[in-house]
């Protein structure tokens, strides 16, 4: 049974419609509302506030720290400053994608590492010969997405200068009604957002803290199926959706590459050898199978696939991520979309999907399965870059 | 390519390896962490008293090597009639190199051992000539074999069926049993069966039941042969001979680190840039220790931790005012002190749990006829070999864990040599840790691995069976690699080839 997260006491009063479900053994809301709608726009036009405590976190400190995050890592993690956070990923010998998620260095000898699935046994084992301590801190903190792009003054109410001057991928210690935090500016909505971490014996004022200088910002509390629409619209890839982790899958063919999945600027490989880099140089002079691209679908062949039944057009209510074939003109598959939404914003109808690089170009028209009425058939959608939607505001 | 090569590792298979790069016309460069000879060399533990080393056996010692280097023009003797003293409660036998005066031996004990045993030759030497050449051949990559290593097995197979589909099976059947089976199915005396099958199953962290140690007794069976005139010793002298004459750079400097395909550095600060690089080494110190852990493959850096090396084998080092007598007749200098298969494996038992046993399975090696030159005049030394004793003892290596230790093992030995105990005049043990420090073995496993069945022929992971590493430049030649260590000098031999080419 899933354990509740530091923050339930709050959520658990706000989850009025008492859609949850289990992320990492937490209990998480899917929205706090019947329909995620007001969710998704509080994050693109005023401020949503999540509990993102299930993710996986480790502290990772000790002189050699740096070093063997740099072997996990695709990236070179000692070049990575103090205050600073960064994205990347880690692989196994093979080069094939294991996990993804951001490394924080809070001081010299000391990161903070987050994972969307249990990593502490592949950090130690790689660990042998180096002089770290890796510890589990999972349970020891709670962490609020505070997204949108009225968050910069939400925090800046509570906290001050020290976050409204703090620039994309950036990390400050702060404190938050005399309790310390850490506030890094990142998240999964593509926009301007931050990321709250505390001590799990203050959660509850904190959130208190946040929610009371919300109140002018139409600030909401959001669950997780408005957070998939946003990552959608934001072309960010999920562990167990868009891609599966290498050591869970029993066929070769299901594991990815971080250049298959679009994830090739965060892989560094002129430096000092890291797991899987030998691979991942071959694929990168090679040339990889795979690409990772966004789909935006036709939407007047749309309508007529259900025209042809006397119905209107039907987009799905959430985000999906039950994978669809995908074919080109000729009636061969190419590929599979692996999750997509409708996009309220950009009033799009989108998906993200794995294509032969052959038919990875932009603009390139290809056909993807859509069922009407019990019938399968196909419809035509373009390729594009996945990244659907990228406000300046939240680089700015 | 006829690039210098670096050797490191100073032990016999480094110096073999070293030898045979030399004669085919490489400039080689030996670095030795010690004195040349590693786990064969001397060193004093009590004033006036050397050790003969841990290693001194030299039974199966690859006669090829000894023509090949011609290691009898650099004063490396057979002996034609040594061998072991097996001493038991209330018998001993002299299992010696002729076969007639063993069977005479064994006669004392029991008639029926006594035929059984040249029936139990005549069956070694029928299956001798498929197995010697498995030994003694480079071993086949299982796990990616090329069009070479498939021949090399269908040879194999072909050479084995040779010996006719009876005796073909009864080798199949042989190699994964128990010692304690088969020399059951040949043998009554359980003193006879115990002194037979010790040696094969001390370093592998088994006992006489455990499956697989059958493999090892036919290995060291049909590989053996007359042991060198002062073993272990002798057999460095000659290597070392021959190296030198051949033109090896001996240097006594320590490899601090190993930069595969450039070079290493050296504890004392130097920088030798080398290509090629050779080393005996066992393979935890070279991949674990001497390498960088970026370079390793997560996979390879786990199957090499995995690779188990756990030492065994304690020495206790004996200074004694006056040569120990055997029996006037007996010529060998070493003795097994044991009971019978079922005391050995009680001897074992307690190791799982860490510790030691109360009754340890002993040997005992009296260099002093062939090394005067170890003790003083009139002195002598005495090794006593200690099976089976943990290296993560529980509670640790304590001095009060070694009083107790060494107090066991001369009481024992006291038992069975009655005169011993009044001549010491000093003592060193050697716990494996000790090893491990002086020796620079790890986990103080003087064989750089266990001989188990899953780690003989891939031996030590698939990535390095045939000498060659993951990192191009770097070959390993010691007694972690196939056909495994002691005194034969098969893997140094074996390793050159593969740099040679």
């Amino acid at each position: 049974m899933p354990i509740e997260s530091p923050f339930h006491a709050r959520t658990s009063q706000l989850c009025t419609s008492m859609r949850w479900k289990d992320w990492a053994g937490y209990f998480a809301v899917c929205s706090y509302e019947p329909c995620h709608e007001q969710e998704y726009f509080a994050y693109r036009h005023a401020a949503g506030l999540m509990d993102a405590t299930p993710l996986f976190k480790y502290t990772v400190s000790g002189a050699d720290a740096g070093r063997l995050l740099s072997r996990v890592m695709t990236r070179d993690i000692t070049k990575l400053r103090v205050g600073r956070v960064t994205y990347c990923c880690w692989c196994d010998d093979a080069g094939k994608i294991m996990d993804d998620g951001t490394v924080s260095r809070l001081d010299d000898d000391v990161y903070r590492v987050t994972a969307a699935e249990p990593t502490l046994h592949w950090l130690r084992l790689n660990a042998r010969r180096y002089q770290v301590a890796i510890e589990d801190v999972t349970t020891k903190y709670g962490i609020l997405a505070l997204q949108g792009p009225l968050s910069r003054g939400i925090l800046g109410h509570v906290c001050g200068r020290a976050v409204t001057d703090l620039r994309f991928f950036r990390l400050t210690q702060t404190t938050i009604d005399r309790r310390p935090v850490t506030i890094t500016r990142t998240g999964y909505t593509g926009d301007l957002g931050y990321e709250v971490w505390c001590d799990s014996a203050d959660a509850l004022p904190v959130y208190d803290a946040i929610t009371e200088a919300g109140q002018n910002y139409r600030l909401m509390p959001a669950g997780l199926d408005a957070l998939d629409v946003a990552r959608v619209e934001a072309g960010f890839v999920m562990n167990g959706v868009d891609y599966h982790s290498s050591n869970h899958c029993l066929i070769e063919s299901r594991k990815s590459t971080p250049y298959e999945l679009g994830l090739g600027w965060t892989v560094q490989l002129d430096r000092d050898p890291f797991i899987g880099q030998s691979k991942l140089r071959e694929e990168k002079q090679r040339g990889s199978q795979w690409s990772f691209v966004g789909l935006d679908y036709d939407w007047v062949a749309f309508e007529r696939l259900f025209a042809r039944h006397d119905l209107p057009p039907q987009t799905p209510h959430g985000a999906w991520r039950d994978p669809l074939p995908v074919f080109d003109r000729t009636g061969r598959q190419v590929g599979q979309a692996t999750s997509g939404a409708w996009s309220p914003t950009l009033k799009k109808n989108l998906a993200l999907a794995s294509v032969k690089r052959s038919h990875a170009a932009e603009g390139r028209e290809l056909l993807i399965e859509a069922t009407v009425e019990f019938e399968r058939t196909r419809t035509p959608v373009t390729v594009s870059a996945p990244m659907f939607f990228d406000p300046e505001r939240k680089r700015g | 390519m006829n690039s210098p090569v670096l050797v490191l590792g100073g032990d016999s298979n480094g110096l073999t390896a070293a030898c045979y790069l030399a004669k085919a016309g490489r400039s080689v460069t030996l670095l030795t962490h010690g004195p040349l000879g590693g786990l064969a060399s001397r060193h004093e533990f009590h004033p006036g008293y050397q050790s003969p080393g841990v290693l001194g056996e030299t039974s199966g010692l690859r006669r090829s090597v000894v023509s090949d280097l011609q290691l009898e023009q650099h004063g490396l003797r057979f002996a034609d009639n040594a061998g072991v003293l097996a001493i038991g409660p209330d018998s001993t036998i002299a299992i010696t190199n002729s076969r007639d005066a063993t069977t005479e031996s064994i006669r004392g004990v029991s008639a029926r051992d006594a035929d059984r045993y040249r029936e139990y030759f005549q069956f070694l030497d029928s299956v001798r000539a498929p197995l010697t050449q498995f030994l003694n051949s480079p071993p086949p990559d299982l796990v990616d074999p090329s069009f070479t290593d498939i021949r090399g097995l269908l040879m194999r197979g072909f050479q084995l069926r040779r010996l006719g589909k009876a005796l073909m099976l009864e080798v199949l059947r042989l190699a994964p049993m128990a010692v304690y089976d088969w020399m059951d199915e040949w043998f009554e005396n359980d003193l006879l069966k115990a002194a037979l099958a010790l040696p094969a199953v001390t370093e592998s962290y088994t006992a006489p039941w455990s499956a697989g140690t059958n493999a090892n007794l036919l290995a060291q069976q049909v590989t053996g042969g007359n042991d060198v005139v002062g073993d272990g010793l002798a057999l460095t002298d000659a290597l070392v001979q021959a190296a030198r004459s051949l033109g090896v750079d001996i240097r006594e400097q320590t490899v601090a680190s190993i930069d595969p395909g450039r070079g290493v550095e050296t504890t004392d600060g130097e920088s030798i840039s080398a290509t090629t690089i050779v080393t005996s080494l066992d393979p935890k110190t070279v991949f674990l220790r001497l390498l960088r852990p970026e370079l390793l493959d997560h996979g390879f850096e786990q199957r090499i931790t995995n690779y188990r090396a756990r030492g065994l084998r304690s020495q206790l080092l004996l200074a004694i005012d006056r040569p120990l007598k055997l029996r006037d007749e007996t010529p060998a200098n070493r003795l097994r002190l044991v009971s019978s298969l079922a005391s050995v494996e009680r001897s074992f038992d307690p190791i799982k749990y860490g510790r030691f046993s109360d009754e340890p399975s002993l040997e005992v090696y009296l260099p002093s006829a062939d090394h005067p030159e170890l003790a003083p005049d009139g002195h002598a030394v005495a090794a006593v070999t200690i099976h089976y004793t943990p290296y993560d003892l529980a509670g640790g290596w304590t001095e009060r864990s070694r009083e107790e230790l060494t107090r066991l093992v001369i009481q024992q030995l006291g038992e069975r040599l009655p005169d011993l105990a009044d001549t010491i005049v000093g003592h060193e043990l050697l716990a494996p840790p000790d090893i491990e420090t002086r020796y620079g073995v790890t986990g103080g496993h003087v064989f750089h691995g266990e001989h188990s069945l899953d780690q003989l022929l891939v031996r030590p992971t698939p990535e390095c069976c045939q000498y060659t590493t993951p990192f191009p430049g770097l070959v390993l030649c010691g007694g972690g690699t196939f056909p495994g260590g002691g005194l034969t000098c098969a893997p140094g031999a074996l390793a050159s080839r593969v740099v040679a080419k």
